[in-house]
């Protein structure tokens, strides 16, 4: 008897974890980059440095293409996945309700949504920043770019509420994740809720301080 | 016709392995040509039909499930008895033998109880292999425990889900047969009829209970694992669907029904809580190796248990049976808790319940030691009463659990229609009068994974089977014959609901046929019965079609059985004017009140042979011998 | 606590396979708190049987909570507002006076109604019959001591084999995944000597099953694991993606 083992819903959640968390490491290395702003002396030199290192690496489409296919493996699974889910339940329930004590809006339950609001947020953000599609006046240094973009009030409020976003994503996917990966056992389940817990704390924190700093401190 | 055990001569416990030589054998490559019809997916039908499977036969097997998995056998808690010594305490296959014809109250027949004992040590075997999962010491050896009316170690268990695990080890045994494709399932059907051809049994009848079709199925030898008769009570610890049908409609074809009044109630159940009740739940027997079981001395005390001082509490059994104390056989404990409870010395609403105190283990070994023993029993409890039995004791009252009597079956399991083997809680063949904790799943497992296998060579090689398929003219009338049963229950169109008569019914027979007997309510019984059944007939209420799923129609045709089952019951029980096991009649006790065998009148087998509904059933006795175990008064003392 | 309760009960109606269903509305009245929620329902049925009406439909037996038989999504719930507890050792005691509770069946495509809140869970017996056992024949087995197994493996064993094979972790999943049931079924026997043998093509061929039978894919939303009557643990699914990889990289995970 012959199975489809490259296909089962467990290889697919396998791959829907292994990409998120890569992805994960991306937006950790990202922050790390992001935080260098608040190194305000000499016209943020150390972020400009930073940028312009990272812009000039020969590797740069190389990385940039794997992490479009993270992107697009990620999403492309999780909607074969939500789709056969969906199949799994033409019918749904005139009442449902979790025995979780936290209902429906609990970060496993939204995953989707939260998903879709990061996934517009990226968009803009690659449209603003790698392309400069909105703002594009020439001659100016990375950081000012980005102060530039924060400036706008819209722009800021969106920035926040996608990196809150993101971080309610983490919330679950970090553990879930792991979980996927087949990381078990007891300690190792707190060990790894814990961390999850701290890492996407510390990701929204981290992405959406900025946004917040440049409204009310650098206008 | 004279009745046949077919029991090998020779010493006793070299009679099997003398019979396994004698029996005849199929070829491998004979065995492919057979089809064997299972009925029934418990213990005894799973095992059967997977090993039956095992060994190259096609097998059906028709179950009223959705899933072969969901069998009563599930429900028993305690354990499965099995003569390994492996705890070095003195236990030994004959010790086996020896307890379960004496616990039998020597009504049994000793070469098959021998038999059982025997294939007790492979039973373990075979479930360890398959996975089932006992519970085991620190060593990593599997652990015992001693169960009511033994005084050694030798029950198996696996937490309080024993039958739950072997019930799945034998579902997933059946399963892989299903994967090889030598076993084919028919779920939600439940068998009406038994077909006979030419005096053997050849084919069966179902309703298909989803789409209310009848079908046809035709084979080579029919398997009846079809379970006990303890529902004719209405309230008892069997589930909601266990019944008589399959069985009944076999002995309506003319096989005998063997000692339908050895009936065991179990004495550690909830109590009754009011009118809706619609079952009872067991408490595992376990429970007695660490509660005391008492009542106030005084009658009517109604204060709660934990006011009433040491010194005005009656510890009854303890007091009787100083020897086994709390542990003896379920007869005996169901009988003197009802003796109490008739002083009125009952605790409770209703007076009709007993303590089960473990205030005094918790305090010896801890609450925690306790929780570890008993910790889903008590929740169980809890969830269904409402009390915590940690802090006040559990009220227990006995109740309608098993049935000894079954269908007469020899020595290979055949009954008295050829062909048609019965095996499990439906025959009636190992326990007597009485049955001891623990044996039932042995001896489920027993005739399934290690007898039938055997024994079905007997027939299937020892007579000329002529090819049968669903065309012969026997099928169209069996089918006609259950059909009409269903169109006339349909058009009766009463006022009254099926419920409300079994309820009646069991009521009547609980009164008359229960825990104690007597030639004058059993008479008013059987009159109340005939009664009763007339009304039925004539005032039942059963709504919507035949040709649909419809659980009252399928309730009402098994509540029609019941009642002429429950006349047999009750007219052998009349026949039996002595006490033994769990059969008790008042006018036949010895002075402290104990069962009162007479065996140089009583000491066989009532097998009944149908001789249509109303009309007195033929008796056909089958003399017991005993020549290992010599019948003595039961003591526990 | 009063005695006895009225309720109102909103309750899913179909003839059949494939048909529409509706809700219908049931008053009852004087319900004894003592009683459990399938006793309740029988007191419903007596009553529609008195007017000439149909009983509703549903799937019950042992009434102890071991069989497996019954399941309600009682108020958006599988098997009502208890943890760890089956239908039928759900007591009237949980509700009050005036409540509105509403009765479906399990929903997932795999399940398919067959009349009122009976549904057809056989999918559960393809995904066994697909390697959930040990190929062992009657008759051949070793002395049962002849392999020792530390007790905290036969203890965890168990805790997987508890299962009853009911279907509320498929109807409590959002994703209506099956994933609860089949990694009870492939721990309970990952976890023994005596399932080691066929470790990895059980898993490989359940969870292969699983997905043709159409159940839907875990989010690791933990949900069964609250809707579970017997406490099956959610790490079972977590150490079933391990067995699956492992299954994965041996290459044995074919026969």
């Amino acid at each position: 008897m012959k199975g489809k083992p490259f296909f089962s819903s467990v290889v697919q959640k396998l791959v829907i974890g292994i990409t998120g968390l890569l992805l994960c490491g991306f937006v950790a290395a990202h922050l790390a980059g992001n935080l260098l702003l608040y190194s305000t002396s000499d016209r943020y030199a150390a972020f400009n440095k930073y940028a312009t290192t990272l812009h000039d690496m020969t590797l740069l489409p190389a990385i940039e293409i794997g992490l479009l296919v993270l992107f697009v493996v990620h999403i492309g699974l999780t909607l074969r996945m939500q789709f056969q889910s969906q199949k799994a339940r033409p019918e749904g329930y005139a009442v449902q309700k979790s025995k979780q004590g936290r209902g429906a809006l609990a970060a496993r339950n939204v995953m989707h949504l939260s998903g879709i609001v990061v996934l517009a947020f990226v968009l803009l953000h690659l449209a603003d920043l790698r392309f400069g599609l909105r703002f594009n006046e020439a001659g100016l240094a990375p950081a000012q770019t980005v102060l530039q973009v924060l400036r706008d009030p819209i722009s800021a409020m969106f920035y926040t509420v996608g990196s809150l976003l993101l971080g309610y994503h983490l919330f679950h996917g970090f553990q879930s994740s792991f979980q996927s990966l087949g990381f078990g056992g007891e300690r190792l389940t707190r060990i790894v809720k814990i961390v999850g817990i701290l890492f996407s704390v510390a990701i929204a924190v981290g992405f959406a301080s900025l946004p917040i700093w440049v409204t009310l401190l650098r206008k | 016709m004279t009745l046949e055990s077919k029991v090998p001569s020779g010493p006793m416990d070299k009679r099997w392995s003398r019979h396994k030589f004698d029996l005849k054998l199929v070829a491998p490559a004979n065995k492919r040509k057979h089809t064997i019809l299972v009925v029934g997916t418990g213990l005894a039908g799973a095992s059967a039909a997977a090993t039956l499977a095992e060994l190259g036969y096609n097998v059906q097997a028709f179950f009223y499930h959705d899933s072969p998995r969901r069998a009563h056998s599930i429900a028993a808690q305690g354990g499965i008895n099995a003569a390994k010594n492996y705890q070095n305490d003195g236990d030994s296959v004959h010790r086996l033998f020896y307890d379960t014809v004496k616990g039998g109250d020597f009504r049994a027949r000793e070469a098959n109880v021998h038999r059982l004992a025997e294939v007790s040590v492979n039973i373990i075997d075979q479930c360890v292999a398959q996975g089932v999962p006992f519970a085991r010491d620190y060593g990593g050896e599997l652990a015992n425990r001693s169960f009511g009316g033994a005084q050694v170690s030798r029950t198996f268990y696996a937490r309080g889900q024993t039958g739950q695990q072997l019930l799945l080890g034998a579902y997933s045994s059946l399963m892989r047969q299903v994967d090889l494709g030598k076993v084919k399932l028919f779920p939600r059907r439940e068998m009406l009829d038994l077909v006979v051809i030419d005096g053997v049994a050849r084919g069966i009848v179902c309703r298909n209970l989803v789409t209310g079709e009848f079908e046809s199925y035709a084979g080579d030898a029919v398997l009846l694992c079809t379970g006990g008769y303890g529902n004719v009570f209405y309230l008892s610890t069997n589930a909601k669907n266990c019944n008589v049908t399959a069985a009944w409609r076999a002995a309506r074809r003319g096989a005998f029904f063997a000692n339908p009044c050895f009936t065991q109630i179990h004495p550690t159940c909830i109590p009754q809580s009011g009118e809706h009740q619609s079952k009872l739940t067991l408490m595992s027997e376990s429970l007695r190796n660490d509660g005391r079981v008492w009542v106030p001395l005084k009658k009517g005390d109604t204060r709660s248990p934990r006011e009433i001082p040491e010194a005005e509490r009656d510890y009854f059994l303890e007091r009787r049976y100083p020897s086994f104390g709390n542990l003896v056989p379920r007869d005996v404990a169901s009988r003197a808790s009802k003796a109490v409870c008739d002083e009125g010395r009952g605790v409770g609403p209703t007076g009709l319940s007993v303590y089960l105190d473990f205030a005094a283990s918790i305090e010896r070994d801890g609450e925690n030691t306790i929780r570890q023993k008993y910790g889903n029993l008590f929740q169980m409890y809890e969830k269904i009463t409402d009390d915590n039995p940690y802090e006040v004791p559990m009220r227990i009252y006995p109740a309608v659990h098993y049935t000894m009597g079954g269908l007469w079956v020899d020595y290979n399991l055949e009954s008295t229609v050829p062909g048609l083997f019965v095996l499990g809680e439906a025959n009636f063949s190992d326990h007597g009068a009485n049955r001891l904790g623990a044996s039932a799943l042995m001896q489920g497992l027993a005739d399934g994974y290690f007898i039938v296998p055997y024994t079905l060579g007997s027939h299937i090689a020892g007579r000329t089977l002529a090819k049968v398929t669903t065309d012969h003219p026997a099928f169209a009338d069996a089918v006609k014959a259950s059909r009409d049963v269903t169109t006339r229950l349909l058009a009766v169109q009463g006022s009254r609901s099926v419920d409300s008569f079994h309820r009646e019914l069991g009521m009547t027979l609980w009164n008359n046929c229960g825990m104690a007997r007597n030639d004058a309510g059993l008479r008013s019984a059987r009159e109340k019965i005939r009664e009763l059944r007339d009304q039925f007939w004539s005032n039942v209420r059963v709504t919507g079609k035949g040709e649909e799923l419809n659980q009252t129609l399928e309730h009402a045709g098994r509540v029609a059985d019941y009642f002429e089952f429950a006349e047999l019951l009750v007219i052998d029980a009349t026949e039996r004017q002595e006490s033994c096991g769990g059969h008790f009649r008042e006018e036949y006790q010895t002075e402290e009140g104990e069962a009162k065998r007479n065996d140089d009148k009583f000491q066989y087998v009532a097998a009944w042979e149908f001789a249509g509904v109303g009309e007195d059933p033929k008796l056909h006795k089958e003399p017991l011998t005993f020549e290992e175990v010599h019948p003595s008064q039961r003591s526990y003392k | 606590m009063s005695e006895s309760i009225n309720v109102t009960l909103k309750v899913w109606r179909q003839n059949g396979p494939g048909e529409a269903g509706r809700f219908e509305t049931y008053p009852l009245e004087n319900v004894s708190t003592h009683a459990s929620f399938l006793e309740m329902l029988d007191i419903l049925n007596e009553k529609l049987i008195n007017t000439g009406k149909m009983p509703v439909a549903f799937d019950s037996d042992c009434r102890e909570g071991i069989c497996g038989s019954c399941g309600l999504m009682i108020d958006g719930q599988a098997h009502g507002p208890d943890r760890e507890t089956a239908t039928c050792q759900l007591h009237m005691r949980r509700f009050s006076d005036g409540d509105t509770i509403t009765i479906e069946p399990w929903r997932a495509r795999s399940f398919p109604i067959l009349k009122d809140l009976v549904v057809d869970r056989s999918a559960f017996d393809r995904i066994i019959e697909a390697g959930g056992y040990n190929s062992i024949n009657a008759g051949n087995a070793p002395d049962a001591n002849a392999i020792l197994i530390p007790k905290i493996d036969a203890e965890a064993a168990m805790d997987a084999a508890a299962c009853i094979g009911c279907g509320a972790c498929v109807a409590a999943c959002k994703n209506a995944s099956a994933l609860l049931f089949v990694s009870a079924k492939v721990m309970h026997f990952a976890r023994l000597p005596q399932g080691k043998p066929e470790r990895e093509t059980r898993v490989a061929r359940m969870v292969a099953k699983m997905d043709e039978e159409g159940f839907g894919s875990c989010t690791n939303t933990t949900e069964c694991e609250a809707a579970c009557p017997k406490g099956i643990s959610f790490s079972n699914i977590v150490s079933l993606r391990r067995e699956s990889m492992r299954a994965q990289c041996s290459g044995r995970s074919t026969r």
